[in-house]
């Protein structure tokens, strides 16, 4: 094992790379439905 | 028929003349061994920056036309062929020969050539971009108009109708050569997408050279795939310029830095301070980089024991003197406008400890100035802020990654307290992309599975943001029909114009071109004046509260050479206009004629 931490240090990037890119797909779908709905309702 | 391959021929040729010249400047340097990434593109650079200069001069001394943008040109191609002829043309074709290329495309595993694909439709999307007039507000309020100006009246005056008037124009001498060979596209393609491509291929040869191959493919696809970048692609705007040569700055700078002491060629900090001259004469940001420079050149005579006041003088000096060439443009900002720097403190932006990183997940998601650019903000991507933390699992890291690091923490901190765009922060995001690169590969080597998983969402991301991009460039604005040769300019403007509310439509503009060669047009704010094709100056806002009476306010007008009006009801409702004189019905009824109006836009005769 050469990450720090080991076992552990892989799951912290697990955790990391979830959340930022998680954060980021699911901020850009909410971006996308409001722009959606917004059109339809206007 | 569509001309835009004319368009793309002039700029190769632009392109061959630049590199070829600046392979026999960098020749006659005293720089030692360079990768052929190195070499490509230090000289396309050198070559792009002599342009930069022989403008510059041209343009001061009032010489520009057509004929001298093609006999520059000319010269420049004649020069190239001359120094290759006496030099190596031969190692330079076999080193980037096609055999070499697919060679390595059939040994690369498949994350990388994921990762090579989107980025080659990244490429011809962003050439695609450049190949009708830009809609882009700043560069037709300001940046495109100025190098416009500059064309058509054969030299560097004062355009002060436009926003940019006293900001550095390097960028413009690209634009503005394009402008004089051929027109608008083309101007959009030497100013956007040749230094877009430059400074993406700068991110490549500074991983080839410190990392490896594949960590440089990966910072090149994050970078160039940032939406940050594919805003300006899709512009008039000269960041990627700036970009590119504080990006060679830095190149240069690196192999001074990182040399071992006893082989550091000064060489490398003349071409620093040059490189850093022409970025500084494009956009005042590259201050940082000097700043940030200084830093390091005292912190390696120190480490090295060599910090004494004559190794400080010389050092200092070396890359000091050829960078002196950004104060030009400093003295003309002075003459026009008594301040010599942009500071951009008007500008919304975050403050405090707490606000540093609530900037960088803001511009890593969906931008961190949505509520004032756009609906979709200008981001990053979540690549930079996924990959660069995980570098504290790593162990045996690369030392020069650490000195890499704390430039780009540097950078960032002078950074937050200036402009907190992403396109102030392209060259570190640059250096960042290639630290993400760094790391990923380490977790391709290291922990395969979770490497892959990497990439693959990296490259999801990508995808997902050129579709974004795609739609907003290529659907919301039709571009296709002007590219491929079914639509006039004047039919483009009139479908795409509609679709911006804030700009002069398509009826307004169409108008406008009929009005005097002298017509000054005055207009409340906003000016994107560009296809007006007439100066329109904004600013005249003033209400009862600032001019108390009617008649003083047209006196104002008339005392200031303006001849007509343009009102346009979106602008006025946006930014609450409705007390402005100009906006009040009584006042356009006592003083004005109004000459023509369509959907809430009208332009008026000044009686």
């Amino acid at each position: 094992m050469n990450l720090r931490g080991g076992w552990v240090g892989v799951a912290v990037a697990l955790v990391w790379v979830g959340l930022i890119f998680g954060a980021y797909f699911a901020l850009s779908l909410r971006h996308q439905v409001l722009a959606k709905l917004s059109e339809l309702i206007r | 028929m569509p001309t835009f391959p004319l368009d793309i021929l002039i700029a190769l040729f632009a392109v061959v003349a630049a590199w070829g010249v600046g392979r026999g400047i960098l020749r006659r340097l005293p720089l030692g061994n360079t990768t052929w990434a190195e070499q490509a593109v230090l000289a396309l650079g050198l070559g792009l920056a002599l342009i930069v200069l022989l403008m510059m001069v041209l343009g001061f001394a009032g010489l520009y036309s057509q004929l001298q943008a093609w006999l520059m040109l000319a010269g420049l191609g004649l020069a190239g062929v001359v120094s290759q002829a006496k030099g190596d043309l031969a190692g330079v074709v076999s080193a980037n020969g096609a055999d070499a290329v697919w060679r390595r495309l059939r040994t690369a595993g498949w994350p990388f050539l994921l990762l090579a694909a989107v980025l080659l439709v990244y490429g011809i999307g962003y050439l695609a971009a450049a190949l009708a007039p830009t809609l882009e507000g700043d560069s037709i309020a300001g940046y495109l108009l100025t190098a416009r100006e500059y064309a058509r009246q054969g030299g560097i005056v004062s355009v002060d109708y436009a926003y940019t008037n006293t900001y550095p124009a390097n960028g413009q001498m690209l634009s503005t050569l394009g402008f004089l060979l051929r027109g608008q596209v083309l101007a959009q393609i030497m100013v956007v997408w040749v230094p877009g491509l430059l400074g993406a291929a700068t991110v490549y040869a500074l991983g080839r050279r410190w990392f490896s191959r594949r960590a440089a493919l990966f910072a090149v696809v994050v970078w160039y795939g940032m939406y940050s970048v594919g805003y300006l692609a899709a512009s008039g705007k000269i960041d990627l310029a700036w970009a590119a040569f504080d990006l060679l700055a830095i190149l240069a700078f690196a192999r001074w830095y990182f040399a071992r002491e006893g082989e550091r060629s000064w060489g490398w900090l003349v071409v620093a301070g040059l490189f850093l001259g022409i970025a500084g004469g494009t956009k005042q940001a590259s201050l940082f980089t000097a700043v940030t420079m200084a830093m390091g050149i005292a912190f390696k005579l120190w480490r090295d024991g060599s910090f004494r006041p004559r190794a400080i003088v010389q050092s200092y000096l070396v890359i000091g003197l050829p960078a002196a060439v950004a104060l030009v443009w400093v003295v003309r900002s002075y003459t026009l406008s008594d301040a010599g720097f942009f500071t951009g403190e008007e500008l919304p932006g975050e403050t405090g400890i707490t606000g540093y990183f609530r900037v960088l997940w803001d511009m890593s998601m969906l931008g961190n100035t949505s509520s004032t650019e756009g609906p979709a903000g200008k981001p990053i991507g979540p690549s930079v802020l996924a990959s660069v933390p995980l570098v504290l699992l790593l162990r045996d890291v690369d030392r020069r990654l650490w000195h890499i690091l704390a430039f780009c923490g540097l950078m960032s901190a002078m950074w937050y307290f200036g402009v907190q765009r992403a396109r102030h922060f392209l060259p570190t995001l640059g250096l960042l992309s290639l630290v993400a690169g760094y790391v990923v590969m380490s977790f391709l080597d290291r922990k395969p599975r979770l490497g892959q998983a990497l990439v693959t969402l990296v490259a999801a991301a990508l995808v997902l943001n050129l579709a974004v991009w795609a739609y907003i460039n290529f659907v919301s604005i039709q571009r296709a029909p002007y590219i491929l040769g079914m639509q006039t300019k004047d039919e483009y403007l009139a479908e795409n114009l509609l679709e911006q509310g804030w700009y002069p439509n398509h009826t307004v503009t169409s108008y406008a071109l009929g009005l005097p060669q002298d017509a000054r047009i005055a207009g409340l704010s906003v000016g994107s004046g560009f296809y007006l094709e007439r100066p329109l100056y904004t600013g005249w806002a003033q209400t009862p509260a600032e001019v108390p009476d009617a008649a003083a306010f047209y006196g104002l007008l008339r005392s200031s050479g303006i001849t007509h009006v343009f009102i346009n009801d979106f602008v006025v409702r946006q930014r609450h206009y409705e007390q402005a004189w100009l906006a009040q019905p009584p006042f356009q009824a006592e003083y004005l004629e109004q000459l023509v109006c369509d959907n809430g836009q009208c332009l008026y005769a000044v009686r």
